[in-house]
């Protein structure tokens, strides 16, 4: 028999939620007093509670790290392929500029052979 | 008698009834460039203006996410001090050597070096798109046009002037470089039509892949924004609540009135990560359209998707220049009035001098 959704783990975003509730309600109460004593005791609460899920967070961007560092070569790859690409664009533009240096060789030729004309 | 020559492009036609000598040179350079037009034709980008779009939009993601890191990493700082001003204020033990980023710089490298890779592959796209309209190719063209004008001008004056009757006008010179530089056009755009299709398909996983997990930690630096400004807001609350009565009316009336700005900062900087979530999924589904539009000739299908996202790119702006901004303003703020209205930490350790 498959277990109802309510018997069913927490998630681990569920966890996280369950403790910024607790958080944000000892916020609250330290918020809402002015006994110092309580404030005191509220506000270390609130902390230790508070340090717990910075921890979480650090640990879940931690784990997206990994994931960062393996797609970078893979897109570095695609780079490469576009480098050869702009190489091959530049590679066009020189060949135009050759007609150029045709035309400005056969002038010179023209001017030399002129002069023995 | 000097005559007029036509343009090789435009006029050429008018040639056939032109004298003979001279007809046959010119309306070869004019023919061989009507040729080059003609092979070159239409030929564009089939990805048209998208590459330099996603580039433009590309640049503000990874501007904006480099700009949350750091202003994430900035507020949890200010949270350590915070809570470690406090705790010396408790007489409790507190090493500021102790202070850990809430971000570290192996973590930040891995991050920024990927979004380096992004933002230098959305700029080569842009690149390869514009090459056909490279600044190489029309000053090669330019320069072509200049060499054959010199040609022509030699021509006229030495060589052949007056003799073989051939002349290069500056019209037909252009007219032929017009030519080359649309000839340079046509290959740069074949290479890239070419190309295009497959890279940006291989890319488009990975792009989506980096989209999703910017988003993610987009998610955490939201749940992490949250705690430090409730912290602040508490830590605050404790200070004021446990040394009011050391406190002179201003200085009381100075920390009560930072109160309410730790919960407007923190529904701000919540607001603007989420609108930058927002923009990082826009990304993601513009380089689907860019891929889709460099596979396809049908440009105008994505035209109006891309709009949209260029618009979203626009509005999204710097986000997190503004909060950078706002952190220096508060420390000059703090440093302008001496002490008088300075965070709950420095005012911490302030009142601790005075006890």
């Amino acid at each position: 028999m498959a277990s109802s959704p309510a018997n069913s783990d927490p998630t681990e975003g569920q966890v996280y939620a369950a403790y910024q509730n607790a958080f944000d309600i000892l916020n609250d109460a330290c918020e809402s007093t002015t006994d110092t004593d309580a404030v005191g005791f509220l506000n270390d609460a609130a902390q230790a509670l508070g340090d717990v899920l910075t921890q979480e967070n650090q640990i879940e961007i931690q784990a997206n790290t990994a994931a960062f560092t393996a797609l970078t070569p893979e897109m570095k790859t695609a780079n490469d392929a576009l480098k050869k690409l702009k190489d091959q664009q530049a590679a066009i533009a020189a060949k135009i500029g050759i007609a150029g240096k045709v035309f400005s060789a056969v002038d010179g030729v023209l001017q030399l052979t002129g002069k023995f004309m | 008698m000097r005559r007029a020559i036509c343009s090789p492009t435009a006029q050429h036609p008018i040639c056939a009834g032109c004298n003979t000598r001279r007809s046959s040179g010119i309306c070869a350079a004019a023919f061989l460039s009507s040729v080059i037009l003609f092979t070159s034709g239409c030929t564009a980008i089939r990805a048209g203006k998208h590459p330099a779009t996603f580039a433009t939009a590309a640049n503000l993601v990874v501007q904006n996410s480099t700009d949350a890191y750091k202003a994430s990493n900035d507020l949890h700082e200010r949270e350590e001090v915070s809570a470690g001003a406090l705790a010396v204020e408790e007489g409790k033990e507190w090493d500021f050597n102790d202070l850990t980023p809430f971000i570290s710089p192996e973590e930040m490298k891995a991050r920024t070096e990927t979004l380096d890779v992004l933002k230098l592959y959305a700029q080569s796209i842009a690149d390869v798109a514009a090459g056909a309209d490279s600044t190489a190719l029309t000053k090669a063209a330019k320069s072509a046009a200049g060499d054959m004008e010199g040609l022509g001008s030699t021509i006229n004056t030495k060589a052949g002037g007056g003799k073989s009757g051939a002349s290069i006008s500056k019209e037909a010179a252009d007219g032929v470089a017009t030519a080359l530089l649309a000839f340079g056009q046509s290959l740069a755009a074949k290479k890239a039509n070419e190309a295009l299709p497959g890279i940006t398909t291989s890319m488009d996983p990975h792009i989506a892949s980096l989209c999703d997990l910017l988003i993610s930690d987009i998610g955490f630096l939201r749940r992490q924004a949250k705690l430090d400004y409730g912290s602040l807001a508490r830590q605050e609350w404790t200070f004021i609540t446990q040394f009011k009565t050391k406190m002179s009316p201003v200085e009381l009336h100075n920390e009560i009135e930072k109160l309410p700005t730790f919960h407007i900062d923190e529904e701000s900087t919540d607001a603007k990560l989420a609108d930058l979530a927002t923009a990082i999924g826009k990304l993601k589904a513009a380089h689907r359209d860019l891929m889709n539009a460099a596979n396809s000739n049908d440009q105008e299908t994505v035209k109006d998707k891309l709009a949209d996202f260029e618009s979203a790119g626009s509005n999204l702006g710097s986000f997190y220049n503004s909060l950078s901004a706002k952190s220096s303003s508060d420390a000059k703020s703090d440093s302008d009035t001496s002490g008088s209205d300075k965070s709950s930490s420095d005012k911490s350790t302030d009142t601790k001098k005075k006890e």
